[in-house]
């Protein structure tokens, strides 16, 4: 029985988004080192589960960050488990590929990273594990790479290792491209796949394939507990994959029911109420949460007056250990309680709908902002004003909120 | 609707006040201080609410804030209402029944609900904005659009706007350095993006600086191999140098032997060797011989130096024993001296004895010793004698004690015996009455018994038996207590006797105890005497005076063993005196002799000194004679050694001689050749040494080295070695320069693969990124606003603007007495302005007076808050009283007068009240039919409020001063009740009744 531990896109040092906005200085210094303290956590895994092998399916470190602090990090990470008996195996991903530090960083002995140019089976002897896989050597490698993977080897426990999109997300390019059955056709014992942040399992049956996800969410999309998968396999056994948490913060989105609030007071006390809901799930952890509070509601122009108040009012019952994210509002009044002249509001819809329909008009309004680049720093902290949709949001939010406000009056 | 009365109860400074107002228009005057403020406010809290803070609660606690209204709604329906502070429903109560207003009564007056800023502002006017909205009429700025648009959306759209655009600036600017959060944040992030640029050690950087350690250690190593290649060369001609002199030597040999061989014949090796061993052992024979000759000749000057005294020789032994005694004998000379010293003495004390003993004249102490000796057994006797003397005094002494000792012990108890008495008293008496009493009942009984008489005494048998038995008793009770006593009494005496006895007895015993001492001591006595006799008869048998006693004869006892004693070491003092003396005597003869013997004469006082001197002698010439027989030795061996020399000498001659002959030269010559001979080889040697030396220098290169330092001159060597050891130290400081380059940048690099805390420096730079896209989405959604909201302004005001400019234009016309007639909006392309209208021309509003722009303004509102009223009231939506606050101050009294005729002329179609401290404007307003005076009084006294409503006289104020005209609001509710229907308003006019009525 060989036991394995397979991890992928641990984005070693990539910044959690939107930690500024914290307000808790000791929980944000807490959460800058969150890759790492993950990435000890999963040596700490490895060691504790006396796993014989690591694989790591790509997505090491963030592409575009360069530091060689973050690969002399890892280097340490490898070599503690090389020193403790334990082999690993990496294929490179999209990320990786890009990096600078994947050049000149040299790996410890046990380590082994898989080619970048061919497929390429590296067999562990003294466990009895051969492992299959191709790196990622250009960031955008659109090839399907499974469909050439190496046959396998009787007599040995048969791991693939893949980075892929399979078949894609919409809009993103689509990396090692491929489908079920071609992970399925190589007959391996297990899949460990990459690219993927949410934990999901592809293939079910004897040799299923995972993706294990990444160690940390980074962001408050990237939700629920994140890690590594333990598998326990046999030459052509049943594998057993198990999960094991190695992060140390959890994101949360909440959008609590506003519809039936008619003021300020309730819609904190539906927030605090979501709140209490997820406080327990991170285990002890520090808790990053995001409100989003959107819908029709009565209480919209109260909330749009004072639009700081909300985030107050949430600080106030964010436990310690928790910390908020922001709080965005996108709500609009009911048509009951708005007070404003029909007439007007009628004008406003139609103006603002003729302007949301116009993306460039918009972006003529928002020039200035590609002055000293702040359109360019919006867009990578993803406010991206040259998409269309999210300046029509933009647009159709503007005009609810001015609704909500000229409905102030008699 | 319309509000009839208000009463103030308290509110402000006004504890319980009424004001009446008229349905049309009211123009409340009073001057500062006076509680126009106090009265605006209280008709917005009254249609809005107690506001929160309440500002008018300086006088009675918000709790206790009442405002009482009658109202008037615009369906007739009258209500009388209090507000107070409470919380709704409860805020608003009917006046009679308290309870809250029914709902379709609260929704007309509680549709109103909203912020009495928005009233003042939406169905308002105070003097700030008449004149502001006067100039920017005037600046061109101000347009209808706001104007209405801010009407109908009772939004103050200009204040919305300025509101937006403020936070819009303070959020961002698009310059650079602006004052604004996201400029803060974008300098904040070039800072933390320098930092981190600074901090980032990317894996590149990490290369480069190992590349450049490299480089450094490369050019580092490169440097020391130079300065090796010039230590080396350095070496190389230093050797060179060195060499010069070997090779210079080396040819000087060769030279100096090419002249040798030349000179002449040598010797060869062995013949060198043996030559030269020759004639080192030649020269050695020659120095030996000397030594020896000279040895000879000092053995033998020695030896006849040295004398041996022959004739002492023989005596030698005696010699020698006399000497040997020598010591002995001294010690015997000094013992003979103290030996008679030691007698003399002796006999010196035994004088002084026999002197003590009356002996003198003593010349043979020995002889009178005899005499006054007496004989040692004599002596004894007369010593046993006198110790028996003694001790028979002793027993007298004691006998003598003895006889006091006892004569005191009778008499001591002869003074303690005493008589004895006996106290025989004993008393009988008792006894005899007991016995006679038994006798008595013996007689009874016996008569009773033997002769049967009666009893006597009344006694029957039994108890005359027991009478008896009793009687006997006590007789024998009394002859046993009698006994007792006598017993007791018996015991006593004889005690006394015994104890009397007894002393006697021992008086007795002392007695005859002193007696026998007594006879004990005579028998001492006798003894004593006895033994004097004795004493003085063995005395005078002893030839000693009998008078000497026993004392005397012991102490001249003890003299005599004295004296015995030193005669006896006397004479043992002088024998041995004698016996010293005669050795040395003996002595003394024989050194004499030996003197004799040796022809000299000695005397015996000398004679010790002669032996001195003759041992001295005898022990000197003996160590000649061994001297002697040394130096004789000594010659013999020299003498010897010489011939041995001489032999070997003559043998070494021949081989010499045979050398010379084998070179065909005379002996003489021989040393020539064997110089020659050794100089040949040095200078062999020579040759091969430096030749040796140059190719241990230069082993394969000898040739070229020799023809090389050939070709050169030393000087020109020198100089080549001092340049190549510059070189050299040169060198050697470039590399220490090398050699710090190259360590530091070892450690350079070390530091950046040290380096960490970039990641921090990013991930802050992340979230400053987020906080800049937040606010840039703020910003956006602001400005999208602010170009909706102005399109929306256009929009709307596009399609309300006519009907309010053409009221306007009516307005205007009266307010300026018709010099301006119409009122236009026009489109400039973007720009929308007004014209006015005159006779003649059109003017722009921009090009008006400041006072005309005011009086532009103000027809424009009240235009359009007439015409929105009538909207209003179309939709079925209750009016509201116009309140204009001090809107004449810049009237001069024409204006004023014209403002307020139209004024009374809208006031038909809905309340206006009016707020002024002008006198003016109040004298003005009592000129004009159909507005009602309200005058709030300053003076403390007086009731606050005072209504005029006479325009047909003017009336004088200071007239009213005392008269407290106060209508009774209910009286005024009627009127109204039947008036509201129509549009004309009541004109009555009443004098309010005193309070007196």
């Amino acid at each position: 029985m060989v036991r394995i531990v397979h991890a992928a896109d641990l984005h070693l040092d990539s910044p959690l988004r939107g930690l500024a906005r914290l307000g808790d200085r000791g929980l944000e210094h807490d959460l800058r080192a969150a890759t790492r303290r993950a990435f000890d956590n999963l040596v700490e895994l490895c060691e504790r589960e006396s796993a014989q092998l690591l694989v790591l399916a790509g997505d090491i470190y963030d592409g575009d960050w360069d530091s060689h602090a973050t690969g002399e990090y890892f280097v340490r990470g490898l070599r503690r488990l090389t020193d403790s008996g334990i082999a690993v195996a990496i294929v490179h991903g999209n990320h990786d590929a890009e990096s600078q530090i994947t050049r000149r960083l040299r790996m410890p002995a046990g380590v082994h990273v898989l080619s970048a140019t061919q497929p390429e089976t590296h067999v562990f002897e003294d466990i009895g594990v051969a492992v299959h896989g191709q790196g990622y050597d250009v960031r955008d490698t659109l090839a399907n790479l499974v469909q050439h993977y190496p046959e396998k080897h009787r007599d040995l426990v048969n791991i693939g290792l893949l980075h892929t999109g399979l078949q894609g997300i919409a809009g993103h390019a689509r990396y090692a491209p491929c489908v079920e059955s071609d992970l399925t056709a190589c007959g391996y014992d297990y899949f460990a796949l990459g690219h993927v942040h949410q934990r999901q399992q592809v293939v079910a049956g004897r040799a299923p394939a995972w993706f294990s996800g990444n160690l940390q969410g980074r962001h408050p999309r990237e939700t629920g507990a994140k890690g590594a998968l333990v598998v326990d396999l046999e030459i052509d056994g049943q594998a057993q994959v198990r999960f094991a948490e190695c992060d140390v913060a959890r994101w949360e989105v909440l959008r609590p029911d506003v519809s039936g609030c008619a003021d300020v007071e309730s819609v904190v006390e539906a927030m605090e109420t979501a709140y209490q809901g997820v406080v327990g799930a991170a285990e002890g952890r520090p808790l990053v949460v995001r409100f989003e509070v959107a819908g029709e509601t009565e209480a919209a122009s109260e909330l749009l007056r004072d639009t700081e108040r909300l985030d107050a009012d949430a600080r106030a019952f964010i436990r310690a250990g928790s910390a908020l994210d922001k709080v965005s509002l996108d709500v609009r009044p009911s048509a009951a309680a708005l007070r404003a002249d029909p007439e007007l509001a009628d004008l406003l819809g139609r103006a603002s709908g003729a302007l949301a329909a116009d993306p460039d008009a918009v972006r003529a309004l928002l020039v200035d902002l590609r002055k000293q680049g702040v359109w360019r720093l919006a867009k990578g902290a993803d406010l991206d004003l040259d998409d269309d949709a999210v300046v029509t949001a933009l647009v159709e939010r503007a005009g609810r909120e001015l609704t909500a406000q000229l409905g102030g009056g008699i | 609707m319309r509000l009839v009365s208000l009463r103030l109860a308290p509110f402000g400074a006004f504890a319980d006040t009424t004001v009446a107002l008229d349905p049309g228009v009211t123009v409340v005057h009073g001057a500062n201080e006076s509680g126009k403020s106090t009265m605006l406010a209280a008709c917005t809290d009254l249609l809005c609410g107690i506001r929160v803070p309440a500002l008018f609660d300086f006088a009675a606690a918000r709790k206790d804030l009442r405002i009482h209204g009658r109202v008037v709604l615009d369906d007739g329906t009258a209500l009388s209402v209090v507000r107070s502070s409470r919380r709704a429903p409860l805020d608003l109560v009917d006046e009679g029944t308290g309870e809250p207003l029914d709902d379709d009564v609260l929704v007309r007056f509680g549709a109103l609900r909203a912020e009495h800023l928005h009233l003042a502002r939406r169905y308002g006017l105070d003097h700030e904005r008449l004149v502001a909205g006067g100039r920017s009429l005037m600046s061109g700025t101000g347009d209808v659009a706001d104007l209405v648009f801010e009407a109908r959306a009772g939004v103050d759209v200009r204040a919305l706007v300025t509101g937006m655009r403020q936070r819009s600036e303070s959020i961002y600017k698009p310059r650079k350095n602006g004052n604004a959060e996201v400029n803060a944040l974008l300098e904040k992030r070039e800072q933390l993006d320098a930092e981190l640029r600074e901090a980032l050690v990317t894996a590149e950087q990490v290369a480069a600086a190992r590349a450049v350690e490299a480089a450094a250690v490369r050019a580092r190593d490169a440097g020391l191999a130079d300065v090796r290649t010039a230590r080396a060369e350095h070496v190389r001609l230093t050797r060179l140098l060195e060499s010069w002199t070997f090779a210079n030597n080396r040819g000087d040999a060769v030279r100096a032997f090419a002249l040798l061989d030349a000179e002449g014949d040598r010797l060869d090796e062995a013949e060198v060797t043996q030559v030269v061993a020759v004639l080192q052992r030649l020269a050695a024979i020659t120095s030996e011989a000397a030594g020896l000759a000279g040895r000879l000749s000092e053995a033998r000057e020695e030896i006849a130096r040295l004398r041996v005294d022959e004739a002492l020789l023989p005596h030698r032994d005696e010699i020698d024993t006399l000497a040997s005694l020598r010591s002995a004998i001294d010690d015997a000379r000094t013992d003979a001296v103290t030996e008679g010293e030691s007698a003399e003495a002796a006999l010196g004390r035994l004088r002084a004895a026999l002197a003590a003993l009356g002996v003198v004249d003593l010349d043979d102490a020995g002889h009178v010793l005899a005499r006054v000796c007496v004989p040692a057994d004599t002596a004894a006797d007369l010593d046993a004698r006198a110790a028996r003397g003694e001790s028979l005094r002793g027993d007298v002494e004691s006998a003598e004690r003895a006889v006091r000792v006892a004569a005191d012990a009778v008499a001591e108890l002869s003074a303690t015996i005493s008589p004895v008495v006996t106290d025989a008293d004993l008393d009988h008496s008792r006894l005899a009455a007991s016995r006679d009493a038994r006798e008595q009942r013996w007689h009874q009984v016996r008569a009773a018994w033997l002769h049967g008489r009666a009893i006597e005494g009344g006694l029957t048998p039994e108890s005359l038996a027991d009478a008896y038995e009793t009687a006997v008793v006590d007789a024998d009770i009394e002859a046993d207590s009698l006994t007792a006593a006598a017993g007791a009494l018996g015991d006593a005496e004889r005690e006394a006797v015994a104890a009397a006895a007894s002393a006697a007895a021992t008086l007795a015993e002392r007695r005859r105890a002193h007696d026998r001492a007594e006879q004990e001591l005579t028998a001492a006595v006798a003894r004593l005497e006895t033994w004097a006799q004795e004493w003085v008869a063995a005395a005078v048998g002893a030839g000693l005076e009998p008078s000497i006693g026993a004392a005397g004869w012991l102490v001249r006892a003890a003299v005599l063993a004295t004296a015995r004693d030193l005669a006896a070491t006397a004479s043992d003092h002088e024998r041995r005196h004698a016996l010293a003396a005669a050795r040395v005597d003996q002595w003394t003869d024989r050194v004499v002799a030996l003197g004799a013997t040796l022809e000299e004469v000695v005397a015996p006082a000398t004679a010790a000194a002669f032996l001195t001197r003759t041992k001295n002698a005898l022990d000197d010439s003996l160590r000649e004679q061994k001297a002697v027989a040394v130096h004789r030795g000594h010659e013999s061996a020299a003498v010897a050694a010489l011939a041995v020399l001489d032999a070997e000498r003559l043998e070494l001659d021949t081989a010499l001689a045979a050398v010379a002959a084998h070179h065909g030269v005379e002996v003489a010559e021989l040393p020539e050749l064997l110089a020659r001979a050794q100089r040949g080889s040095e200078l062999t040697a020579k040759v091969e040494a430096t030749t040796a030396l140059l190719r241990a220098r230069h082993l394969d290169d000898l040739d070229d080295v020799v023809d090389s330092l050939a070709a050169t001159t030393r000087e020109e060597l020198v100089e080549a070695v001092e340049r190549a050891a510059d070189d050299a130290e040169a060198l050697e400081a470039g590399v220490e320069l090398l050699r710090g380059q190259a360590l530091r940048r070892h450690e350079e690099r070390l530091s950046l693969e040290s380096a960490d805390g970039a990641e921090q420096l990013h991930q802050a730079l992340v979230g400053l990124d987020a906080q800049i896209a937040d606010k840039a989405e703020a910003w956006a959604l602001l400005a999208i606003k602010e170009h909706l909201l102005a399109a929306e302004v256009r929009a709307y005001a596009d399609s309300h603007a006519n009907p309010v400019l053409d009221r306007a234009g009516r307005y205007l016309a009266r307010l300026t007495d018709g010099r301006y007639s119409h009122v236009r909006a026009h489109t400039d392309g973007t720009q929308r302005g007004l014209l006015v209208v005159t006779d003649d021309t059109e003017l722009d509003a921009g090009q008006l007076s400041e006072g005309t722009a005011t009086q532009l303004y103000l027809a424009l509102v009240l235009a359009t808050l007439v015409e929105l009223q009538q909207e209003r009231r179309a939709d079925g939506h209750e009016t509201l009283p116009l309140l204009l606050d001090d809107v004449f101050m810049t009237f001069d009294d024409n204006r004023s007068a014209a403002a307020l005729e139209l004024l009374a002329e809208i006031g038909a179609e809905q309340q206006v009240v009016v707020l002024t401290h002008h006198d003016a404007v109040r004298d003005a307003a009592l000129a004009v039919e159909g507005v009602a005076v309200v005058c709030l009084n300053t003076r403390a006294d007086v009731d606050p409020i005072v209504v005029i409503d006479d325009h047909e006289s003017s009336v004088k104020l200071d007239e009213l001063d005392h008269d407290v005209l106060v209508g009774d609001p209910m009286d005024l509710l009627e009127l109204v009740e039947h008036d509201v229907a129509a549009t004309a308003r009541s004109s009555t006019k009443r004098r309010g009744r005193g309070p007196a009525a």
